[in-house]
């Protein structure tokens, strides 16, 4: 029994402490967070199975998070509320070739690191950009002007 | 490119997966799995056995062993247990309350004797985990009170499940 109950406080726990650390450390993870993950894991890892050490007891762990994981999915895509609180929402952070500085501050983007996602896409600069959109995963999405020929892009109703 | 039908036939299997996972899950929360604690009892030539055992545990856990024996009129001489050998096998032990005075076995008994209690109950209890190096069994095993003699006064039988 207990095995359930400590692989679901984890989970939680998991959960609220990936949701804290930000949208960005999804795509910006560098190798050092990339290790303190992996260290994160085997810490977890005790407080989860502790002294089980049979097959079950990994079963068991390893369903609730399956479970808890599935219920989320499901629950999302249900409720959009709960779905915009456990997923995030798209959030504009350059408007008319513009960057939102306010939002970059906000989300702690640096601007150096907008420049490296334009870049990624083939973009000089960022006055080509018509609406530039940080999605909830991490990555960038820039709708250029260039792009579809027009200044007024159909926004894709993001919150700003 | 899989057809509509065969999409809705992918998500009732999932369902169904999820189902049975739910139910693994539930028999995990309330214990089937183990550690659950089961109790036998029984009576002798004037005294009452009781144990305290875990009918189903797994690997590495702590089980428990709770030995009561009830002789109304008092002990009069040492108290002789004996265990079945195969037992000693599931479990690493950490300790025995009390201790046992003296020791021995045969080809299936392991025999303790302990000094007599004072008053007319003797219990006796484990400090035990159990071996991580095993896969799983499901045995019966034996705890006796054995006379001066060695004739055996009472005796308890209990089925013990290692989930794998």
């Amino acid at each position: 029994m207990q095995i359930v109950m400590r692989a679901a406080i984890i989970f939680v726990i998991l959960y609220l402490l990936m949701r804290l650390a930000g949208k960005r450390q999804l795509s910006q993870m560098n190798a050092f967070e990339l290790v303190l993950l992996v260290v994160m894991g085997d810490l977890i890892q005790q407080a989860v199975t502790q002294e089980d050490y049979s097959i079950t007891g990994a079963s068991l762990a390893i369903g609730t998070f399956t479970l808890l994981s599935l219920l989320l999915t499901l629950v999302t895509w249900r409720f959009r509320r709960v779905r915009d609180a456990v997923s995030g929402v798209p959030t504009v952070i350059v408007r008319d070739g513009e960057i939102v500085m306010d939002v970059a501050r906000y989300e702690r983007v640096p601007v150096a690191e907008l420049f490296e996602a334009m870049r990624e896409q083939q973009i000089r600069d960022v006055s080509e950009i018509d609406l530039g959109v940080l999605e909830p995963d991490g990555r960038y999405s820039f709708f250029t002007r260039r792009q579809d020929g027009s200044d007024g892009a159909q926004e894709p109703n993001p919150a700003v | 490119v899989r057809t509509v039908e065969q999409v809705r036939r992918a998500r009732n299997a999932r369902v169904a997966g999820t189902l049975v996972l739910a139910l693994f899950l539930g028999a995990g929360l309330v214990g089937i799995l183990g550690v659950r604690t089961a109790t036998v009892s029984t009576s002798g030539e004037g005294v009452d056995m009781s144990l305290d055992y875990g009918a189903v545990t797994r690997a590495g856990l702590a089980t428990p062993y709770h030995l009561e024996i009830v002789r109304p009129g008092g002990f009069d001489g040492p108290v002789t247990l004996a265990l079945s050998r195969e037992f000693f096998d599931r479990f690493d032990f950490q300790n025995f309350y009390p201790n046992p005075s003296k020791e021995t076995a045969d080809a299936e008994y392991v025999v303790y004797e302990f000094d007599p209690p004072t008053g007319s109950v003797f219990t006796w209890s484990f400090d035990v985990k159990t071996s991580p190096n095993q896969l799983g069994s499901m045995r019966t095993y034996v705890t006796q009170l054995r006379d001066d003699d060695g004739r055996v006064e009472a005796e308890l039988s209990h089925r013990m499940i290692v989930v794998p």
